[in-house]
């Protein structure tokens, strides 16, 4: 056996000190590589992670504006899921564990073009959907909104992952779920003509061609001024609408009392038939005796002669050839009516003398009417509330002594006498003598009449022989039934209100408001109002904080569905629905008035309401030509352009039978949640 | 005792071995730093492109679509429509790290439009700049990432 030296063992020491170094050399440049190999699948995977999120995030806002965009579309089927609450996506009543099997998709075609131009993208499938997580029909005080109105919450959810063939190559994933809330607000609801409404609803007053709130006290405190005028003029037109698509008048009379519209010459034809009556009743030949003194005085001293001269007594009576009637005649009740006639206007004046006397009242002259409806042969389709006209009766005694002659019998002869006295036939010739009330003036001229004998022998069984002021029958053509009052709410709650004063403002319910507060510079920063392009883009209710000017730059056309809230709104030129939309633009005003300052069409219904304790008013400051409707606390026509007759078309858009809501969702995110997934 | 020494045949076969070995592990060791480094700058390339995709989103669409009509000019960290080196200094606003100097970027901006759907197509994309060390590490030349920023209602 050889001998191991230690030079030998040495040697065989650096061998396996070299291997054993090699191989630890060896282990760390694998580990190293493999950590490469990981830092590159990594930067990858980064890479497909980070595009997914951009994908989703340009997808989600993609989604967001498809849904913002198509919610405008009151015929788009998402619109209609949306107001319907289709069980298609509405989850708001699914349990957590259900509530992903609701849902609609929401095109993102846009992101989709551009990952189909990426090549890691194209490998990348992107879905949108929504669905509405929540929704709420009752405001804070527990009022339920109209119909299919509300608050909600829609969610939108996208998400970004491989296409299944290529799920074993890519890893990267992301889903992002945003919530916005929505509003749902009725702008025109529906209205049947023959019902009156049963809740309350936004948009009730557009059921309405002109509304007063508060006609009655301003009737009152205007001794009727505030719709009689003596050069101002309001026609709302009907004409051309048929029944269902009436727009409806009230004038603010509260339950048990009414508001009268004067007749004057142009509505004559209003006054109920007959218009004039011969012989309500004939009088006999004592009674027109006692009725004229001055005739009994006569026909006493006659006899009295003849008697003398005969020396007996008067032993019959008949008087013949006489005419002594009481007729009426009925006459409008404004001035202009009698200017060529002023004996039968200083009857009427000292009829309504003495009817305001008794009544403790006083009233300055007398004017025509203010407002015209037209058709009149359809007002009582139209008018709501009561409304009455006033007209003069005029009750006289005819009577024609120029024939008259009396027949004696005293001492068994015969006497036959004609009136001889000249003055006496002249004055009793063809005359007619008003029958004033006896309790109102007593006794005018008791040498001509005794109006105390007609009250006692002849008006108590013939009422319609003395003058007076009618206000007894409707402002119906031919009618005299009494007509539905408008159903009236108080704070959104259902059940009816006698006040109209107290009645709910319109769109009252300012949850469903889509802006609050906006001052008026933000209209065109919006995009809701471009005064220099004169175009009006409406979408929901919208309330400035300062006064809107409308059209100073010439007519401006509007689009879409919505109201304008402001303290106060001047019209300057005019405003036309862009034609073949379905758009209406109502504009509102609380305790402030709307100024119509322009002949040109106004297509819009104009509200101004609200305010107790201030005057919500309606002011054309030239000839008005309205396409709408008007809303007004009073409507002082006193405050109207003079000399000229405004016209007031209703709107048949306003009539409907169908609701047309419109749909605001919000910009802001109220809940956002981004899942990303590379593994 | 005479000592037995080894051949040449066994020298050269130990050698041939030993050399294979090591020159594995060098490639190994090239291809690992190649790699890592490629990780790197791709990563640093694609934050660089992801920058201004975030910043521009936060502009908003209208911004942006007057950028790109050119009625506004971008923010001068952010110019569009030319490719620009990524240049700052220790005192600069916007930091970035030191490599980052070594790195052009392309910011574009596309309208695109769907119905009544407006957007605005941002494409960033950052190349390396020629004759810098990244040429050599980095295997691709330019990286790019796109997203969209839509119009919202206001």
């Amino acid at each position: 056996m050889p001998e191991v030296t230690g030079q030998s063992k040495r040697a065989g020491v650096a061998m396996f000190s070299a291997i054993f170094v090699m191989i630890i050399v060896g282990l760390l440049a694998m580990q190293f590589h493999y950590m490469t190999r990981q830092a590159q699948s990594t930067a990858f995977r980064f890479q497909t992670s980070e595009l997914a999120r951009q994908l989703a995030a340009a997808a989600i806002e993609e989604a967001f504006m498809y849904v913002h965009n198509e919610t405008e579309n009151q015929s788009g089927a998402l619109f209609n899921k949306l107001v319907s609450r289709s069980s298609e996506l509405d989850a708001s009543n699914t349990g957590l564990d259900n509530k992903n099997s609701k849902g609609v998709p929401v095109p993102v075609v846009l992101t989709q073009a551009q990952a189909a131009a990426m090549p890691i993208g194209s490998r990348l499938k992107i879905d949108a959907t929504a669905r509405i997580v929540d929704f709420r029909n009752t405001d804070s005080t527990g009022a339920r909104y109209y119909e299919n109105e509300g608050v909600g919450t829609l969610e939108l959810r996208v998400t970004v992952e491989p296409k299944p063939e290529f799920k074993k190559q890519l890893q990267g994933a992301c889903t992002i779920t945003r919530h916005h809330d929505y509003k749902i607000v009725s702008i025109v609801s529906r209205r049947d003509n023959n019902t009156q409404r049963t809740s309350y609803t936004n948009s009730y007053i557009l059921d309405y061609a002109l509304f007063v709130r508060d006609g009655q006290e301003e009737f009152a405190s205007t001794y009727s001024h505030g719709f009689n005028s003596q050069n101002r003029m309001l026609a709302i037109d009907q004409t051309s609408l048929s029944a269902d698509k009436y727009g409806k008048i009230y004038l603010g009379n509260r339950r048990g009392s009414h508001v009268f519209i004067n007749l004057d010459s142009e509505r004559k034809e209003m006054i109920p038939e007959p218009q004039k009556v011969e012989k309500i009743y004939e009088a006999t030949d004592l009674e027109t005796i006692e009725i004229i003194p001055a005739l009994k005085k006569y026909i006493e001293a006659e006899t009295s002669k003849l008697a003398d001269q005969q020396g007996g007594d008067l032993e019959s009576f008949k008087m013949s050839g006489q005419k002594a009637y009481f007729e009426y005649e009925r006459y409008p009740m404004a001035d202009e009516a009698y200017a060529a006639n002023a004996e039968l206007k200083g009857s009427r004046d000292l009829t309504r003398k003495g009817e305001l006397k008794v009544a403790g009242q006083t009233e300055p002259p007398i004017v025509p009417a203010g407002i015209k409806f037209l058709p009149v042969n359809a007002l009582d389709k139209i008018i709501e509330g009561d409304v009455r006209q006033r007209y003069f009766h005029y009750g006289y005694f005819f009577v024609d002594l120029s024939n008259c002659r009396l027949d004696l019998e005293i001492s068994d002869e015969d006497f036959t006498i004609h009136l001889g006295d000249p003055e006496l036939v002249e004055k009793f010739k063809n005359r007619r003598m008003p029958c004033f009330n006896f309790d109102h003036h007593g006794e005018i001229n008791p040498d001509m009449m005794k109006l105390g004998y007609i009250k006692n022998n002849i008006a108590n069984r013939f009422p319609e022989v003395l003058c007076r002021t009618d206000i007894e029958n409707r402002y119906l053509k031919g009618l005299n039934t009494a007509l539905p009052h408008p159903a009236m709410f108080h704070f959104r709650n259902a059940g009816s209100l006698d006040d109209p004063t107290m009645a709910s403002v319109p769109f009252a319910h300012m949850n469903l408001w889509a802006r609050r507060n906006a001052p008026t510079d933000r209209l065109e920063e919006y995009g809701i109002y471009q005064p220099a392009q004169k175009k009006l883009f409406l979408r929901g209710v919208i309330e400035l904080s300062e006064p809107l000017v409308i059209g100073e730059n010439g007519d401006v056309e509007y689009e879409g569905l919505g109201v304008i809230i402001a303290p106060g709104i001047t019209i300057k030129n005019g405003l036309k629905r862009k034609p073949g939309t379905n758009s209406a633009c109502i504009l509102v005003t609380r305790g402030h008035p709307i100024e119509v300052s322009t002949e040109n069409l106004v297509e819009a219904a104009l509200v101004s309401m609200g305010r107790n304790d201030r005057n919500g008013q309606i002011i054309a400051t030239r000839k008005m030509n309205l396409h709408g409707c008007i809303a007004t606390d009073r409507l002082k026509l006193d405050k109207w352009a003079p000399g000229v007759e405004h016209r007031v078309a209703y709107d048949p858009f306003f009539k409907r039978n169908d609701d047309l809501y419109q749909v605001n969702i919000a910009r802001w995110v109220t809940f956002e949640r981004m899942v990303e997934q590379d593994e | 005792m005479k000592r037995r020494g080894f051949s040449l045949l066994e020298v050269i076969i130990a050698m041939a071995f030993l050399s294979v070995a090591i020159l594995s592990m060098f490639w190994m060791n090239r291809a690992s730093n190649q790699g890592s480094m490629d990780a790197y700058y791709e990563f640093l390339a694609f934050s660089l492109a992801r920058e201004p995709i975030e910043v521009f989103r936060g502009f908003g669409y209208d911004y942006l679509k007057m950028v790109a009509d050119g009625n506004v000019s971008p923010p001068a960290w952010y110019p569009v429509g030319t490719m620009k080196d990524i240049e700052f200094s220790l005192m600069s606003d916007m930091q970035y790290p030191a490599e980052a100097r070594l790195f052009q970027r392309l910011i574009e901006l596309t309208p695109v439009t769907a119905g009544k759907l407006q957007g605005m197509r941002i494409k960033v994309t950052v190349a390396v700049k020629g004759q810098s060390r990244v040429e050599v590490w980095m295997s691709r030349k330019a990286v790019s990432l796109e997203s969209l920023v839509m119009e919202r209602p206001k």
